[in-house]
């Protein structure tokens, strides 16, 4: 009531208003404690995002302001001297830049960032006012330039950046308040304004100082960088030359500013007087909690060369040659460190563009083909079906349905990889549905052309479906990183690190099968047109030989390229799988070991009263327990293939150093498959191509193949620890020396944390 | 020292003071009172309070709610557990959440749901002690910037299927 009569008392009642006090008051006094009043039609639920009047924690027309920041004034000159001025802009320009790198790369809201600053408040106000394109209802009136000329431009070029960043936020691959906060407190920022407009500012200020301000220096880097830093908005998919390369200068220039403008010191905060405050949460529309303003720490301008380096990388997409290469592009660029969100929201947008193509070089359809092209799909029956004019147009037209088909899955996996960690493994939740619906649809319409006679024999008893085996091995690859995500995520406690890696090694089992398949068939292909060669060395001259020599070269010339790469491919996919196939493995042995002295146990410890470990087992492997092929083993499976592991007596110490000795032999094969694939990723330096696709992100993948070359090591030490602390009979006395825990080596793949022993 | 459990009593007006001490004093995230009357208007019954022998107020307080998920399952919901300061390290907490997990149980959820801060490790502790698995993270959930495991607890076997399995096709079909 305290706080509904201090409101009260601060409205002014006149002729317009009706005093309602006394009729409310009594009212309210036969109100029953538990009534709400509230239309029928307003769910409650609505309500728990409102904020409250009067609450101190959510009412930002609260915040108290000094008097410092109430009086500032946005029409005057602060500093006395003419060095005083431009310290002041100068200050006040660097702190803007610093808001940016505070708003962006430390996930911090516009109010208590950018906005926070009394010019941008005041610009922003006058435009939302009156918004036209040329900006002339928009300007500071202090009379002095480097005031209503210099730091105006500055302004404009924050509010251009945060109008780019707004339209990359509404592509929707990022996530407001959880990527991002876009929140502009209802101020227009700039819509109508052309980018020429700010850069002509921009340019203007820039010769001013030029002229008039030898020693602005600072100054003067910080408008080039406004300069670079609006330029990205080059980059945006709507600008019509997009379809040129695109002009990577303004960033090469972007880091070149902020590598000088970091070794210039933070001028202190006292200089500012009141011109960042966060008085805008109280004048202004605030939907959100009052919050204070966010101080920069100093090493803000490095932010600017991240910024600038990851928009380089998701921009190299561009010089791909191959869909391969885009596909590992996408595959690792986000994959070890999350990238800058301005990267990750620009990717897919540069990527797939609103005119529906890929890159302004192929149609959503054609780059899908080519996604099976490079994979499964090249010499077929069905590619040689498609290609032949005297083709049935049925199989041509459903195959076209199944590319749109396969065109909405891949776009959904295209977006997954640029979305930060958490999202990034929801992502692959919701596609495994699509992928399963997508391999059962297709693999009937494959048994449709075998009745038709379009079948490629793999053996006596099996077909190749080329198109089947790509959906699947999408499908494996999706499933095998929702489950090893969850480990970088730390999602799953100890108890469930055998569920968890068996299942990865019974994924990968099925993914090296189905790469086996490919590896042989286009092995066969590949003899089949080399074998063309050895045929047209036999027959004699005339028609026949003729007509299979221009067979022959005409299939040297088209296919056996592509089968050639293909089958490369495929070969590093095959050693990727034996990695992670094998790793996994090692840590199932592990867990076995462990369990086999009673240290742990695959069941939940706590879910006896109100749940059961059945249960939990089935809720964990909910994402799975529709998904067709491969079939979710039953709970008993695990738990039984659990047992398998497990060491028992009689012969308990042989039979474990015999696991010891198989875990770390293994391990050393995965050394030497992870150096064979430093070797293909390197092969950059000596081929045209890398055979891996990594051409682009040469540095990413080897990152990510280095940091599993760490985890085997530390899977092999971890091996050697614990045979040396088990020692070689079994006891059960061991869970009173020691406890399992889980450590993360340093450097190591984060989906292989180890369970060692410590103390207890 | 006894501690006593008991529902809300929805229509004395001191009760929702007492949750929103407690609850204000330990919590990061700001709740408004509309937060507070969602939850104890709609489902008193999931609201408990924890008394300890001697004290006037309530020291420890857990508030929760049910609905139907998405029409596939019952979904119970812890949504903020509080215990005061000088009564912690008791076992409050844990009785408090085994009261409600009871109810809920009662009432007939096929699970009980919660989000808690990856940071926060005797809340997971807790929680996990009870048999709930972590079965997302969410990226930077909380005001505060934390990072949040979203928690299940499956009661029946209604909890370990899809959603979309669990609908009729009909309904399926308009989702």
């Amino acid at each position: 009531m305290a706080g509904l009569d201090a409101q009260l008392a601060r409205l002014k009642l006149d002729q317009r208003l009706v005093d309602v006090t006394d009729d409310f008051r009594n009212l309210a006094r036969g109100m029953e404690p538990e009534s709400i009043i509230k239309a029928p039609s307003f769910d409650l639920f609505e309500g728990t995002h409102s904020l409250e009047i009067d609450n101190i924690k959510l009412d930002s027309s609260l915040l108290i302001l000094s008097e410092q920041e109430l009086s500032f004034d946005c029409g005057k000159t602060y500093g006395a001297a003419e060095e005083d001025k431009l310290e002041f802009v100068t200050a006040v320009a660097d702190r803007l830049c610093r808001s940016i790198v505070l708003w962006l790369n430390e996930f911090q809201t516009l109010p208590t960032t950018l906005l926070s600053c009394r010019y941008m408040e005041h610009i922003l106000s006058q435009y939302t006012e009156d918004p036209v394109s040329d900006l002339s209802t928009c300007h500071l009136e202090t009379g002095h330039e480097l005031f209503d000329q210099v730091l105006t431009s500055c302004v404009f070029g924050a509010c251009y950046f945060v109008k780019f960043v707004q339209t990359l936020f509404k592509a929707g691959v990022v996530f407001e308040e959880e990527d991002l906060n876009c929140n502009a407190m209802g101020l227009n920022m700039l819509a109508m304004v052309k980018l020429q407009t700010v850069k002509s500012h921009l340019q203007n200020s820039k010769h001013f100082l030029q002229a008039k301000y030898p020693a602005a220096s600072q100054l003067l880097l910080i408008v080039e960088l406004f300069t670079n830093l609006i330029e990205l908005h080059e980059y945006l998919p709507s600008n019509p030359e997009l379809n040129a390369a695109p002009n990577t200068q303004a960033l090469i220039e972007l880091v070149n500013c902020a590598q000088k403008l970091k070794q210039i010191e933070m001028p202190p905060r006292s200089i500012l007087q009141g011109a960042f405050s966060p008085g805008i949460q109280k004048r202004l529309s605030n939907q959100f909690p009052p919050r204070e303003i966010v101080e920069p720490s100093g090493n803000e301008y490095d932010g600017f060369i991240t910024i600038a380096k990851d928009l380089q990388l998701v921009l190299s997409v561009d010089q791909a040659k191959t869909v391969s290469e885009i596909a590992q592009l996408s595959r690792f660029f986000n994959r070890i460190e999350q990238r800058h969100v301005v990267a990750r929201a620009l990717y897919l947008l540069y990527l797939m563009r609103d005119d529906q193509t890929v890159l302004d070089q192929y149609t959503f359809n054609d780059f899908s083909f080519l996604h099976l092209q490079e994979f499964s799909l090249c010499d077929t029956a069905l590619s040689n079906e498609l290609e032949c004019e005297s083709g049935n147009p049925t199989v041509r037209e459903k195959f076209d349905d199944f590319l749109v088909e396969i065109s909405s899955v891949l776009f959904e996996w295209y977006q997954t990889t640029a979305q930060n960690p958490c999202r990034y493994r929801q992502g692959y939740n919701r596609q495994l549905l699509l992928w399963d619906s997508l391999q059962a649809q297709i693999e009937t319409y494959e048994l449709e052309l075998e009745g038709q006679g379009i079948r490629d024999e793999l053996d006596a008893d099996n077909s190749f479906m080329p198109l089947t085996t790509w959906v699947f091995y999408m499908k494996l690859r999706a499933m095998s990183d929702f489950v090893l995500k969850g480990f970088k995520l730390d999602v799953y406690k100890p108890w469930e690190f055998f569920s968890m890696f068996w299942y990865s090694y019974y994924l990968a089992q099925h993914l090296e099968n189905n790469l086996a398949r490919v590896s042989r068939f286009i092995s066969d292909r590949i003899t089949a047109i080399t074998n063309l060669n050895k045929k047209l060395k036999k027959l004699k001259a005339g028609e026949k030989k003729d007509k299979l020599r221009d067979l022959y070269r005409s299939r040297m010339a088209t296919q056996m390229p592509l089968l050639v790469r293909n089958r490369d491919f495929i070969s590093y996919l095959t050693l990727d799988c034996t990695v992670i196939k094998t790793l996994s493995l090692a840590q199932v042995f592990q867990f076995a070991m462990l369990k086999s002295f009673g240290l742990i146990d695959n069941k939940h410890p706590g879910s006896g009263k109100f749940s059961s470990p059945e249960f939990t087992h089935k809720l964990r492997f909910k994402t799975f327990e529709s998904i067709g092929v491969p079939e979710l083993p039953s709970y008993e499976l695990f738990q039984q293939s659990l047992e398998d592991f497990v060491i028992t007596e009689p012969m308990f110490g042989s039979k474990l150093m015999r696991s010891f000795d198989f875990t770390e032999n293994e391990l050393e094969k995965v050394k030497e498959s992870l150096q064979s694939i430093f070797e293909t990723l390197k092969d950059n330096e000596s081929q045209a191509r890398a055979t891996a696709g990594t051409q682009l992100v040469q540095e990413e993948s080897l990152a990510y193949y280095q940091g599993l070359y760490r985890s085997t090591e530390a899977l092999i030490s971890n091996g050697r620890e614990l045979r040396a602390k088990l020692g070689n009979k079994a006891s059960r006395t061991l869970i009173e020396k020691y406890k399992v825990s889980v450590s993360r080596p340093q450097g190591g793949c984060p989906y292989f944390p180890l369970l060692s022993l410590s103390e207890q | 020292m006894s501690v006593t459990y008991r529902p809300l009593d929805i229509s004395n007006a001191d009760e929702l003071k007492h949750v929103q001490r407690l609850i204000d004093a330990d919590l990061s995230e700001p709740y408004s009172v509309y937060v507070y009357r969602y939850f104890l208007n709609q489902w008193p019954e999931l609201c408990y309070f924890a008394f300890s022998e001697g004290e006037k107020d309530p020291v420890g307080c857990v508030v929760c709610k049910y609905d139907d998920h998405r029409g596939a399952r019952l979904r119970g919901y812890i949504g903020m557990l509080a215990v005061a300061q000088n009564f912690r390290r008791r076992g409050i907490a844990k009785q408090l959440v085994a009261v409600a997990i009871e109810k809920m149980q009662e009432i007939g959820c096929d699970e009980v749901m919660l989000e808690t801060e990856v940071e926060n490790t005797t809340a997971l502790s807790l929680y996990e002690g009870f048999g709930f698995i972590r079965l997302k993270r969410m990226f930077r959930y909380y005001l505060n910037q934390g990072d949040a495991f979203k928690l299940i607890l499956p009661l029946t076997e209604k909890s370990c299927t899809r959603t979309t399995f669990l609908l009729q096709p009909e309904t399926a079909f308009v989702e």
